[in-house]
């Protein structure tokens, strides 16, 4: 039963994820290749106060997702320069950086050796030590970060950011200020990130570079692709469909470093099947194709 | 002690500009930047490996059969998936995760035939070093060198005299309009991946002969190549080849003054300096999404 709610909470983690890229790349249309950073930046935010401090469990997430929005702001201040393929090397090589950083600064994340022993969460008195527990409070904060999407796809601001990835010219000519929109879509969706980061690292109890990748940043990416981008649940049933499928390979008995690999088939496989049959994923809008475009 | 860093940022800059070479040309036929040339890239050292240690050939028909099997797999690559897509109205963006895709399932598979271990291609390159002026060079690195500045003037060479050259920089620069002058954009798009796909097989395959074997090589060299195709990629090959020499000697720079991991850092720390502070550097006037 800890098993299936480990499950569980895997998906909400990663579905909240998929949400908050979704707003940036889905609705926004802003192809971002570094949310595992902004994920990890949140989870060694939590990780080291966690470690280091007594604050209660609610203030170290806001921490987490504060810390995470300053450091999406750094991303996406100057990156708004650019567009299209170059706004996804800009992110790619924010990416590279942040997993550098993780890894080579020693003094504060140990690098390669990461960060064990991170204390469980607790609210009061009440702690979330079992997968049981916790899964509420994943399936609360997945929730929460829903809502939040949908109010902002159903907002006057949602119709500006779907006319910014549909035209971005005719949306500026229109008066909107598609840079600032753009800049606080991003902060947003960073945050959020930083939050999942929060709950990913006192769930786990041991972070290390490696859960914040290029990836990682992929893998986030193919929830959105696979589970429909510019729809408010697609990317939990992205999620949904990637964590649980994996998961049921361990049932056929398979060498671990095997399941791995075919983990990855699976995901680069769907991946370029949705694209090639059904681009705009399971729930999506058609938000890939431009019919004027030529073959 | 400071010429050792420099002869190690020359040696390091012939990899890199392989790979630079060959992404330029991908960018300039395909439109968007091909993810999964960091795949081919350790596929061509993996087939190396597998028919000169596994099946007994000698390495230099070994070396080839893998350039060619990587060209060959670039070019269908590119007319079973990417070629599909673009028919399908796909943007640059799609594309690209395409190649993301593609990346994830070349990586597994090669992980799968070869397993995680380190593996040696050859024990040439451990053997033997050179000196001069008392720093150290290992003749592999030169040999890297030599092809690297060979391809980049025989491709100078071929893009200014050939037809398949005049093609593909009309390609490149109006897709629509080269459709309209009689270009045929499926045959130069599947001639250009086939040849830039030989040249990142090339780099792979000398810096296995270099160093060890292990599946994510491809795609630490991926860094530095995109990094000098976008950084020197305006200059043509030659440029490449600066923009790669630049890298290389930043790169040893960091090990001197930082340390030997920071190295991608630095690489990626150029290019977002150079694409935030001057995008044009970069050739961003032109808008990527317009390619057909």
């Amino acid at each position: 039963m800890e098993y299936i709610f480990h499950t569980l909470i895997l998906i909400c983690i990663f579905g909240t994820l998929g949400a908050s890229l979704n707003l940036i790349a889905g609705y926004t249309g802003m192809l971002s290749i570094a949310h595992a950073s902004f994920f990890g930046v949140g989870a060694y935010t939590a990780a080291l106060l966690s470690l280091s401090t007594n604050i209660p469990f609610p203030v170290v997430t806001l921490s987490s997702i504060a810390v995470s929005c300053v450091v999406g702001m750094l991303l996406i201040a100057p990156s708004l320069r650019v567009k299209g393929d170059y706004f996804v090397i800009s992110t790619f090589a924010f990416q590279v950086i942040a997993f550098q950083v993780f890894n080579n600064l020693i003094g504060l994340t140990r690098g390669p050796m990461g960060l064990p022993g991170i204390p469980p969460a607790a609210l009061g008195d009440f702690e979330l030590s079992t997968p049981f527990r916790f899964f509420f409070l994943s399936l609360v904060y997945l929730l929460v970060v829903h809502w939040i999407v949908a109010k902002i796809a159903g907002s006057p601001l949602g119709r500006v950011l779907t006319a910014i990835r549909e035209d971005e010219v005719l949306t500026s000519t229109a008066g909107k200020c598609v840079a600032l929109d753009k800049f606080l879509v991003f902060i947003v969706g960073a945050g959020i990130a930083g939050g999942a980061g929060a709950l990913y690292a006192v769930y786990i109890g041991f972070i290390d570079p490696t859960s914040f990748t290029v990836m990682d940043s992929i893998f986030i990416l193919s929830i959105v692709v696979i589970g429909g981008a510019g729809s408010v649940w697609g990317p939990f049933i992205g999620a949904t469909i990637l964590i649980a499928i994996p998961e049921a390979l361990r049932f056929l008995g398979l060498p671990s470093s095997l399941a791995a690999d075919i983990r990855q088939l699976l995901y680069g496989g769907l991946m370029i099947g949705f694209l090639l049959w059904r681009s705009q994923g399971i729930l999506g809008n058609d938000v890939v194709e431009h019919q004027n475009a030529k073959p | 002690m400071i010429l050792q860093f420099v002869v190690n940022g020359i040696m390091t800059a012939g990899p890199i500009a392989l790979i630079g070479i060959s992404l330029a040309l991908i960018i300039q036929a395909q439109g968007f930047m091909n993810l999964s040339v960091a795949a081919i890239i350790t596929l061509g050292a993996y087939f190396s490996y597998w028919l000169y240690v596994l099946l007994g050939l000698p390495l230099v028909i070994s070396c080839a059969v893998s350039m060619l099997f990587c060209g060959f797999a670039g070019s269908i690559f590119e007319r079973v998936l990417f070629h599909r897509l673009r028919i399908r109205h796909a943007t640059s963006a799609i594309l690209l995760l395409a190649s993301l895709g593609l990346y994830v399932v070349l990586q597994a598979l090669i992980e799968m035939a070869f397993g995680a271990d380190i593996l040696v291609l050859s024990r040439i390159a451990h053997c033997s070093s050179l000196t001069a002026f008392g720093a150290f060079l290992k003749p592999i690195q030169i040999w890297t060198l030599g092809i690297a500045l060979s391809v980049a003037a025989g491709l100078a060479h071929l893009l200014s005299r050939t037809r398949w050259g005049i093609g593909l920089r009309a390609l490149a620069e109006d897709a629509e309009l080269s459709r309209a002058s009689g270009i045929r954009s499926t045959k130069i798009r599947s001639q250009t991946s086939f040849v830039a796909c030989g040249i990142a097989a090339v780099s792979g395959i000398m810096v296995g002969l270099d160093v060890d074997l292990l599946p994510a090589f491809g795609m630490h060299l991926f860094f530095g190549g995109l990094v000098v195709a976008l950084i020197g990629r305006s200059a043509g090959s030659w440029g490449i080849v600066v923009a790669a020499l630049f890298l290389g000697l930043s790169q040893q720079l960091s090990v001197w003054l930082i340390d030997s991991r920071w190295q991608d850092g630095v690489a990626f720390l150029i290019l977002l300096i150079a694409l935030l502070v001057n995008p044009s550097l970069l050739h961003l006037s032109s808008n990527p999404e317009s390619r057909g």
